[in-house]
């Protein structure tokens, strides 16, 4: 069907993509970059569909896009993986549960805003969640952070983002804008020897 | 036609905005307020149940909206609204990026922007991670939680395959239990 699956992929496949995504959205708190190590585990480590340098890739692009950053993820991851019916069904699954569990909350918000149980629910999440990014930075340091100009570059990255505010869409331009002039500068090099 | 309207509403909301749900925030309560569909006050609830509740905020966010104002199908047509871009821009995008993503150009131009993700998460999590140990400001450390997250890590690393949903739920039960504000 699409030209880099060779074969069409099965409905169980598919079935895989908007589970996994379902789960995904149901335990999302706090950015898209928080879906990371969910997927990366059932993706890569799992079902070996993609590698660890495309997921970072993917979600760099999807930063890069308009609109919701988990439903352009979802759709870069599934359409990978089985084309652009596993895009369809990858953001269906991402966005659901939210759907799902904000109708009966709308209606009875006024129990949930300030109850001292949500608070504390949140703040144990809140935790889990600085410990798994952080171990995810750890887990993908090797593949991502080869010497010292990749640690330059991150470090610069996260204080841009974090100390200065910059939208990260225009970090990410500026890495690509970076990698790019490099990749062209090697080029020239490769070309003159 | 109302519900078309409110779709389209937040058609333009999920089109016009790069940087994901907060960045999309201004423009969601300009939309909904300007046009006399909710309150300020009725938007500040959006924003810290959207917060509350697990999933991407804007969905959050636009179903929360929706479902105040026309009910359950106000909440599919402003969900529907505001993912439609972000699916329809991301899909013509994937299928460029699969035609040219093996080219030597892409991966070298890609090999940079990775360790900037990486800067990206990094700041994320100490972005969360500030957040919730210094929930009221550079004075006050949120002691338990530090704890929760220094043991939250440190299986990370011991406990081989550790599921995140697995830890995110202990977690979460834990300060049901013992974290009460």
């Amino acid at each position: 069907m699409t030209e880099e699956n060779n074969s069409r992929p099965g409905i169980k496949v598919y079935l895989n993509i908007f589970s996994t995504m379902f789960v995904v959205g149901l335990f999302t708190f706090g950015g898209g970059l928080s879906m990371l190590p969910q997927m990366k585990r059932v993706f890569v480590e799992k079902r070996r569909w993609i590698t660890e340098e495309e997921i970072i890739d993917i979600f760099a692009v999807s930063q890069s896009l308009p609109g919701v950053i988990a439903s352009n993820t979802a759709v870069m991851v599934g359409h990978r993986i089985a084309g652009v019916p596993g895009g369809l069904v990858s953001a269906l699954g991402v966005v659901l549960p939210s759907f799902l569990v904000l109708l009966p909350v709308t209606l009875f918000y006024r129990a949930f805003i300030d109850n001292p149980v949500m608070l504390g629910v949140l703040r144990g999440i809140r935790a889990a969640v600085t410990a798994l990014l952080l171990y995810t930075v750890w887990g993908l340091r090797k593949g991502s952070l080869r010497g010292v100009a990749d640690l330059l570059l991150c470090g610069v990255a996260a204080v841009l983002v974090l100390l200065l505010g910059v939208n990260p869409v225009w970090v990410i331009l500026g890495g690509l804008l970076f990698g790019a002039g490099r990749a062209v500068v090697r080029a020239r090099k490769g070309g003159a020897d | 036609m109302e519900l078309l309207w409110l779709f389209l509403i937040f058609l333009k909301i999920g089109f016009f905005t790069i940087g994901g749900g907060m960045a999309m925030l201004p423009l969601m309560q300009e939309e909904l307020t300007a046009r006399g569909l909710m309150t300020l006050t009725e938007t500040v609830d959006m924003v810290a149940i959207s917060q509350m509740t697990p999933g991407p905020f804007a969905v959050n966010a636009a179903t929360f909206a929706g479902m105040k104002l026309y009910g359950v199908w106000g909440a599919a047509a402003a969900t529907l609204g505001v993912v439609t871009p972000s699916v329809v821009v991301t899909l013509i995008v994937a299928r460029f990026f699969a035609a040219h993503y093996k080219r030597p150009a892409v991966s070298d131009t890609m090999s940079a922007v990775r360790p900037v993700v990486m800067g990206l998460i990094l700041a994320a999590a100490l972005g969360i991670g500030y957040e919730s140990l210094f929930p009221s400001g550079a004075g006050g450390l949120d002691l338990p939680v530090l704890l929760l997250a220094c043991v939250g890590l440190a299986l990370l690393l011991t406990v081989k395959k550790l599921s995140p949903i697995l830890l995110i739920t202990v977690c979460g039960v834990f300060g049901a239990v013992f974290l009460r504000g």
